[in-house]
């Protein structure tokens, strides 16, 4: 189990190290962390099922700045627990929501030790001409971030999967299908988190467009995304350019 | 020409780029790594030690944008520092290297953001993540794929560019009224991805039904009848709603899983 929790803290330090060392790309996500937890654990197939399941229910959640929920933690803690514990889908996703928002309490604290710690000491080693300094500085914030959710991630897997199954049944049948049944309408948040990015209410015909294709003429996600590629042309060359008055 | 940028340092400067978010901060946001990342070139171009602290204090500041548009910004203080390294007239006002920086991460966020957060990463999720819920791995690879692609060339021609006149094209396509349309073009895409997401993951498992006359009444056949999806597409549009008034992402998470386990408790769902 030891071993266990120790591989999937590898998969959430890998997820931090990611976003800060290696430029962020958008793949420190549940859809890409939790095949990782799977093959680390043996059961491949079970973590691209959890990652995508989550990556829907988060769609919405962006890592920027002050985030409502961290899903690196979340996705491996829930998705490590559940293969080891052999939970369902469901079940994992009950652990991640909580897991998720109790986790951002960990970038408080590392967003404190930035602002007093590594934030002054660049600023003398900027006044000194400390070259190497800086080099190490650049990447201390991710460092002890990285750090700090490994170790949380580390003890929530050890200790979980001993708590977990024993909380998960004492929990009544009835309210189990109504967690299931809600994580079926979970997703509407991350829809609702996407549209404040991009709604604009003069687009809301595209946004139609895109509602009505899969609903009545079943096109895939791949084919909703080409007709919006075709909409975006047509828009961009038929749309005359509105030059700024200086 | 006195001293002038090779590619080696180019080179250093653009892969440095990528640990932009390695030391975040609420003052500086990616100052640190920023100023981390010019090191190569800024060694390079001030020999002596009191004109590179001068230049190192001039990037030890606030500095915050998309990550794939930092390669961008770097390329443009790259060809500033050159310039103001040899500038012989002092013309050259090493303020205005500052002040780019500045004028250049609002918008440049503005249209990263939605492209890269919004629209890339949104297409990668909608096409990927279904594909992956059912268990097939073509879903991970895709949703790879379609994040890494643009975004790697987005830095790699980005660099060059800002290198090589970057602060002038900008400022055309601004000016001429391109960029406005690329940004809204690229919102018109999202909304069809948006727009097309809902039906394929919010569903809305209905369980009522009860005997009437001589028939069976089932709620879920007759909202079907009406329009398909039509219960997905009113809670999307509810939880906008809430979230544009200012409601709390996570009191809306758990006031869906109350709903959820109090319509499963009275039979609806």
């Amino acid at each position: 189990m030891i071993l266990q929790a120790f591989l999937v803290c590898l998969v959430a330090v890998y997820g931090r190290l990611e976003q800060g060392w290696m430029g962020q790309q958008m793949i420190a996500r549940p859809i890409w962390l939790c095949p990782l937890v799977g093959l680390l654990l043996g059961d491949f197939q079970q973590g691209v099922i959890i990652g995508g399941s989550l990556e829907l229910i988060w769609a919405g959640v962006v890592q920027v700045g002050a985030t409502p929920t961290e899903v690196v933690t979340g996705s491996t803690v829930a998705c490590g627990l559940a293969i080891i514990n052999g939970l369902s889908v469901a079940e994992a996703i009950t652990i991640a929501i909580p897991v998720g928002l109790l986790a951002t309490l960990i970038g408080e604290v590392n967003n404190t030790i930035t602002i007093t710690v590594w934030s002054p000491m660049a600023n003398r080693a900027a006044e000194v001409g400390d070259t190497k300094k800086i080099w190490w500085l650049g990447l201390a914030g991710c460092a002890t971030q990285a750090l700090m959710y490994g170790t949380a991630v580390f003890l929530a897997v050890s200790a979980g999967s001993a708590a977990v199954n024993a909380v998960i049944e004492s929990i009544p049948q009835i309210v189990r299908d109504g967690l299931s049944n809600a994580s079926a309408i979970l997703p509407a948040v991350g829809i609702g988190i996407l549209m404040q990015y991009s709604f604009d209410i003069k687009f809301v015909g595209f946004f139609l467009l895109g509602f009505l294709l899969p609903t009545y003429l079943e096109f895939g996600s791949v084919a909703v995304a080409l007709a919006g590629v075709g909409a975006a042309l047509i828009y961009f060359f038929l749309k005359p350019n509105e030059v700024e008055d200086d | 020409m006195g001293v002038s940028l090779t590619k080696k340092e180019l080179n250093s400067v653009y892969w440095r780029h990528y640990q932009a978010l390695g030391c975040y901060s609420y003052d500086k946001q990616q100052g640190i790594p920023y100023l981390r990342a010019m090191l190569p070139a800024l060694q390079k171009l001030y020999p002596e030690q009191d004109k590179l602290i001068e230049a190192m204090k001039r990037h030890n500041t606030m500095f915050n944008t998309t990550c794939a548009f930092v390669p961008f910004c770097l390329g443009i203080s790259c060809a500033m520092e050159e310039e103001y390294a040899n500038d012989e007239s002092g013309q050259f006002n090493p303020d205005s290297i500052g002040a780019v920086k500045i004028a250049l991460m609002g918008p440049l966020a503005g249209i990263g953001d939605s492209f890269f957060w919004g629209t890339f990463r949104l297409i990668a999720c909608g096409v990927g993540a279904p594909l992956a819920a059912e268990g097939n791995v073509l879903g991970v690879i895709l949703y790879l794929l379609l994040n890494l692609i643009p975004s790697t060339l987005t830095r790699w021609y980005g660099f060059k560019l800002g290198y090589n006149g970057g602060r002038q094209f900008l400022a055309r396509i601004q000016a001429d009224g391109t960029l406005a349309k690329l940004t809204d073009a690229a919102k018109v895409l999202a909304m069809v991805v948006i727009g097309g997401m809902i039906p394929q993951i919010v569903r809305f498992p209905l369980s009522l039904t009860w005997e009437m006359g001589g028939g069976t009444f089932v709620l879920a056949d007759v909202l079907n009848g009406i329009m398909p999806n039509l219960l997905p597409l009113l809670l999307s549009l509810f939880v906008y709603k809430l979230l544009m008034k200012g409601t709390k992402v996570n009191y809306i998470i758990f006031g869906l899983l109350g709903f959820g386990i109090v319509m499963t408790l009275i039979g609806i769902m």
